[in-house]
Parts: C-alpha cells; structure tokens; sequence
C-alpha cells in the first residue's frame, strides 16, 4: 500500500472515529480477509487496528466469528463432525412435493430489485461521500480488476489451450456435444428428467430446490437436483441417454443446467458402453471436464484434485484451471489438479480390497485406527478405486475377483488373520499387495518367519532414512531423519528384512537393514516364493495416519505404485 | 472422520467412562473449537484439517487433561498450536492478521462462549430472512465452495458483482445478528 493511499484510509478511519462509527475501511478489510483477497499491505494495516483499537478488535472477531458460523452452518451442516453427510433432520415420509419454476423467476425478480437497490445504494454513496474512492487506485478495486484480468477458472475454448505436457495429444474430435432431448412428457414443471435413481441403502438425499429428501429407488431426478450418498451406502443413476453413473460413498452429485452431471465430491463409475456412439457425454469436477464417446471410466473428485481411471474407450479431458489437456485411454489414468503433470499413466483398473480387522474392543487406539482406515478408505475411492472392505473373518477367496489391489491393515495377535489371509489365497494372487501389518510379512512370504530377526516393531527410533529417493515409492521424500509418522506409541512402526531381490526404500534411523518400506517387483524373489505381482511393504499403523501426514502420501505412492504393475495393451 | 452417532456408538460400547466423558465433552464443545479455528484460518478446507488434527490431539493426549479445567480452554490451547503451524508454514497475506488474532482469540474465545452460543442460536434465523437469491449465493460459496468468479460465470454476473453482494450480504447478517445477540445489542 503506497504511502498516500495510506495516509487517505488513515484520514477515512479517523473521520469515521469521529463520527462514532466502525470505519468502513475496516470492514471492508475484514470481509475481503473472509474472501481470502486480503493483501498483505491491507492484513497489516488491519492487524494494527486491532492491535491499537478494542472496538475494531470486537468487530473483527465477531465478523469472523459469523463467517466460521455460516462455514459450519453450510459445510458442517450445523453440527456434526463429519462435515457433509449429517444426515438431515427430515420426515422419512415428507412428500417430494410440487415441484415449482419459483427458483428462477425469484432469482430473476429479486436480481432486478437487487440491481435498481443497489444503483440506488451506490448513487447515495457517491452523492453523499464523493471522496470515497471507486476507482483503480483504490486497493480493493485493483485487486479485483486483477483477478477479472487472469481467470482462475474454466477457459471456454480449448482451442486456446496447450496440451499436457510433453503428452501426445489425439484427442477425439467431438461432433456432437450431449444435451439430453426432453419431451413434454418428460417435463416437469420446467425441469427436465435427467435420469432414474437405483439404490443399495435407505440414507440416500436428494436436495430439491434447496429441501433435502430421502431418496427412493425408481425415483426420476431432474436438473438442478443433488444427490448425496452417505457413508457405507451407494447409488445407481440410469441417465436418460444410456450412460450409467454408480455413485460411491460420500459422493456428491449435482445435476446442473440441461441436465449435465458434476461430481462435486466422491466416487463415480461411469459405463457408457451403450451410449449412442456419435455423441460425446461429459462429466464435471471441480477440477476437470471429462468427455467420453463410448466406453467406461471412474472418478474420484476432492477438492483441488480429481482422478480418472479408464477401463474402456478414452476419455478427453481438460483441466478448468488453465485449459490443458489430456487424453486417456484404457489401462490408464490421470490425476488432475493445480500443480500435478495430468500426463496418463498407465493403470490396473478394479476394486481395492481393504482388509481390516473387526471392531471388537473400542478403546482409544481403536479410534485413532478406525478414523485411519477409514482415511484410507476415503482417499482410495478419491483416488477413483471403488473400495471393498472386508474384515480378516470375513475375507474369503471370492473377494479377490475384480481386485486391481489389496490392502492388508494391521490385526492383533492371535486372531487368526494370517490362516485368513492364507486361506483366501492372497500370497499367490496375482494382484498387488500393500501390507501395513508386519506380522502377515511372512504368510505372503515378504519376509522369513522369525521375530526379532526377520521382522520386528520398533522399540527406539521413529525417524527415518530415505534409501532411495527417487523410487516412486519414496513419495518424493529425501534425506535422513525424517519424521514420517507421527505417532506417540513407537511401538505402532516396524521394521523388516526383505530379500536382496527388494527395493529398500527407507529403514528407520542409521539402521539399512531395518526396512520401514520396501517393494517387490513382479517376479522377484521373495522368501521362498516369487513375488506373483508387485508388492509393498510399508511398516505404519493406521494410528500414524492423518488427513495431511506424510503416512498418507506414502500409501498413496504405494497405491499408484502397485497399480502401475501390468497395463493393458496400449 | 466419524460422524456423532459412530462416537457415541465407540463410547457408549467402550468400558470407559473416561472415554464417554471425552466423547461428551467433545461433542459439547466441538462447535466452539470450529469456530475458533474457523475465525482465523477463513478457508474451509484448511479449516477443516486443523479442526481434525486439533481432535485427533485432543483424544490422543486425554488422558493429561485435568478434569477441573474448561475443556473449552485446553481444546483452544490445543488449537492454537495447529492454527500456528499452519499459519506460519502457509505464509499467506493474511499473515498479519491471522498473528494478531492468535494473540488473544482463544482468551477471548473462552471468555466470550455464551456470547458465541448466541451467535449460533440466532445465526440461522438471520440466514432465513435474506432473499432467496442471497441464500444461494450465500450457498454456493460456502456450501458448494464456488469461488466468486465460478459463481459469477453460473449467475451471468462480473465476479466483482458477486465479492459486493457477498460482502452487502455478510454485513447484512452482521447488522442481524447485532440485533438478535443481546450481549452485541449492550455493546
């Protein structure tokens, strides 16, 4: 802020001292730091208004707090911990109700009396303080002129973009954009069906002009519908142009205009096989346009990132951020989000199965390992892989089929989760392992069979030595003495001595050969068996795992790594 | 993470009591612990992730609790040091301010609960007498997490038009919420 424009806001804030008010200057500072526009100039200025002023402390922290209560009002829906599937306080039996076109004449009415009040409201500004700045030397005008002039989000026209890097581009040439044809039996009210609802559970919301609704199958959506799917729960979307969308578990999906879907949060298979071929159907994320012709892919959106996998056909996509693309083919997938290369890379596409052990004892380290695994289990279906989870007296060799990759989490000793795990005939299954759990090492043959010597948990050190840092594995850490896990109890970390056929990746602290994660690839030699697909071992308790840990980036490196193992022709 | 129902289930099947005590205690106060973190860190997502560090420590360190403290106090401390570390690791503009709200936020935090609880009770009853245009703008941003130019692309607006409407309508609240909350009235 230059030294003039400081003095004028000074002058501004003394006038409106005098005049017994909170200056205006200040809050519009502390709404644009809501809105996250907030320049570092303009935060110090604020800060010093707190500092030097009680009322303009007061007023900031109770306009913060109204901010964090409509973030909690809106995102945390109004009281539970988990911030989007509260499940809402609505009567199983309350009607759909009539449906009504109020929504857009409203929105039009009050948008014409908003715009005539508010060149009203600007003209009294103008007229009664004409020394009020609206003008590019103002701060707040600068910065929004800044931000109109370098879109952040979507560019129209892809022809002004640039292909993902270094990626040969052969993208499909879409003919015909997908717009579902309504007919008049097929209107209701304004709204056009966009497609029927199958369910697999009972908690399944729509949201209807802003009302949440229990869902029932057979139920037709319409534009400008959401569809949300709880936790444990799924749904089945028969568009009305053939596609099928399978929605996951704590999956948000909205209808927008013409009826085309946006996954705003979650899991969603897609199987357009028997959509008409000359059309190309589209999907939106937060962070990417999908379009497909004719074949199958999944999708797994968060916020800042989305995942594609394709099984069949390819999919064209570009990244609303700047407008790159990509395209994708069958046996591969692309993460897309802000700062990662969206280049494919060849994929397994399947199920996780995630192998747990039961809930028996709750205590406080089985809450800390539930809401680890469950974690994993909500960043495996983000990382567009439909997740089966089964518990170690459960697992049978059924559940194997459709596997792209099996994850064994930890079990206490003598639960008989290694016979479980034999007998399902996972150490020769030719699917990638990732195993957390050091005492099933040797029942998949990872390690020998002796504690203290083969395997064993950690008494000492939790810190870490990279071995090899530019192994996929390694996640992108480097270096020694790294505190990967941050977990109170040492003795939730292990340590192992894989064969010399493995890739050492990291031992715990001035101790190679005690491996805290190693890999196999196909074929290697692991202790008296050959590795029948890759496999990973990665010595961290769930316990250790966090939303933003190291652990979890580790986890996912070994996820991609293990699906990365056999492609399909390409 | 869990949802309330899941955590009761953990504690009430628990032999703790001490373990339904942190579950009550937590499901009590977690609202208050959201809006501290919430007030300074002003993006959701980071919002969140501090929020479940701050309870994951919470649960983890239980155990050095001492009963006859405000759980409310100790859950702002906690708080505090994961706000700290995330402010000073992001370094954004909002530096400033964030550093002098951490000096005296939890204090006034602690002190000022019912004042909060109040806010939150008539918060809801202000959300429902804006226009309905406004609830949806008010939605799309905080609900969908639209930035201001996807929201003015969706309304046909400039997204300076959508950052002066969201700012007319948070003061809007702001002046309903001065009306309702009787300790803001008094002051």
């Amino acid at each position: 802020m230059p030294d003039e424009e400081r003095r004028r806001m000074e002058t501004l804030v003394n006038y409106r001292k005098s005049q017994n008010q909170i200056p205006l200057e200040w809050r519009d500072l502390v709404d644009r730091f809501c809105s996250g526009t907030i320049l570092e100039e303009e935060s110090r200025f604020l800060a010093e208004g707190m500092s030097n002023d009680p009322d303009v402390r007061d007023y900031v922290n109770r306009y913060l707090a109204m901010h964090a209560g409509l973030q909690w009002e809106f995102r945390r829906g109004g009281g539970a911990i988990d911030p989007v599937f509260r499940r809402p306080e609505i009567s199983r039996n309350k009607s759909l109700g009539k449906l009504s076109d109020r929504f857009p004449a409203t929105r039009r009415q009050n948008g014409l009396w908003g715009v005539m009040i508010l060149a009203l409201v600007i003209l009294g500004i103008v007229v009664w303080f004409p020394a009020k700045p609206i003008s590019p030397t103002d701060p707040h005008s600068t910065e929004l002129a800044k931000t109109e002039g370098t879109p952040p989000f979507p560019v129209e026209s892809p022809s002004a973009t640039s292909f993902g890097q270094g990626h040969s581009a052969e993208m499909p040439v879409v003919k015909e954009s997908f717009t579902i044809v309504t007919s008049p039996t097929e209107e209701k009210q304004g709204r056009h069906v966009v497609g029927k609802l199958s369910l697999s559970g009972t908690d399944v919301i729509v949201e209807r002009n802003g009302e949440p609704q229990f869902a029932n199958s057979g139920m037709e959506l319409l534009a400008f519908d959401k569809l949300r799917v709880p936790q444990g729960e799924k749904a089945s979307v028969k568009l009305a142009n053939s596609a099928s969308v399978e929605l996951g578990p704590r999956s948000v999906l909205a209808f927008r205009h013409e009826g085309r879907p946006e996954l705003l949060e979650g899991y969603a298979e897609i199987d357009a096989t028997e959509h008409p071929r000359q059309m190309a159907w589209s999907l939106r994320t937060e962070m990417a346009d999908a379009e497909i012709q004719t074949g199958r892919f999944s999708v797994g959106a968060s916020s800042g990132q989305t995942c594609i996998r394709v099984a069949e056909g390819s999919v064209s996509v570009v990244r609303r951020l700047d407008g790159a693309m990509a395209n994708i083919r069958h046996g591969f997938c692309s993460l897309i989000s802000p700062n990662e290369d969206l280049r494919p890379v060849p994929s397994r596409y399947g199920q996780a199965l995630l192998v747990l052990s039961e809930e028996d004892k709750p205590n406080w380290a089985t809450f800390n390992r539930l809401i680890g695994e469950r974690l994993i289990d909500d960043h495996l279906w983000k990382s567009a892989l439909s997740v089966k989870v089964r518990t170690y007296d459960q697992l049978t060799a059924d559940d194997l089929q459709g596997c792209a990759v099996v994850i064994i989490s930890v079990f206490h000793w003598g639960t008989n989760a290694e016979d479980a795990i034999a007998q399902a005939g996972i150490p020769d299954a030719a699917i990638p392992v990732l195993c957390l759990e050091p005492a099933a090492f040797p029942v998949i043959g990872m390690t020998g069979p002796t504690l203290g010597i083969d395997y064993q948990f950690n008494d000492s050190s939790a810190l870490m030595d990279i071995s090899s840092p530019r192994h996929p594995l390694a996640a992108g850490f480097h270096g020694r003495g790294l505190n990967l896990f941050h977990v109170a109890d040492k003795r939730t970390l292990g340590w192992a001595r894989p064969t010399n056929d493995a890739t050492r990746i990291a031992n715990f602290e001035g101790e190679p050969e005690q491996c805290v994660l190693f890999g196999y690839e196909e074929g290697a030699q692991m202790f008296e068996r050959k590795a029948p697909a890759r496999r990973v071992g990665l010595f961290v308790h769930p316990q250790g795992v966090t939303a933003s840990s190291p652990a979890l980036k580790l986890i996912d490196a070994a996820i991609q790594w293990c699906l990365v193992g056999q492609t399909q022709s390409i | 993470m869990f949802d309330s129902e899941e955590l009761l289930g953990v504690a009430e099947t628990s032999s703790s009591a001490e373990q339904t005590q942190f579950t009550r205690l937590f499901l009590e106060n977690q609202r208050r612990v959201y809006y501290f973190i919430a007030s300074i860190v002003p993006h959701w997502v980071d919002a969140e992730e501090i929020f479940q560090q701050t309870s994951l420590t919470l649960w983890e360190r239980w155990e050095q609790f001492d009963g006859d403290r405000d759980f409310a106090h100790w859950a702002f401390g906690i708080a505090v040091n994961h706000v700290r570390n995330h402010v000073r690791k992001k370094q954004h503009h909002q530096i400033a301010v964030q550093e002098q709200l951490l000096t005296h936020l939890a204090a006034y935090h602690a002190e000022q609960q019912s004042l909060f609880d109040d806010l939150h009770e008539n918060l809801r009853g202000c959300l429902d007498k804006l226009p309905a245009n406004q609830r949806h703008i008010l939605s799309c941003f905080y609900d969908e997490e639209a930035s201001p130019m996807q929201i003015a692309r969706a309304e046909g607006k400039t997204s300076n038009a959508i950052y002066k409407l969201l700012k007319k309508i948070r003061q809007t609240l702001y002046e309903c919420l001065t009306k309702n909350v009787a300790e803001w009235r008094l002051s």
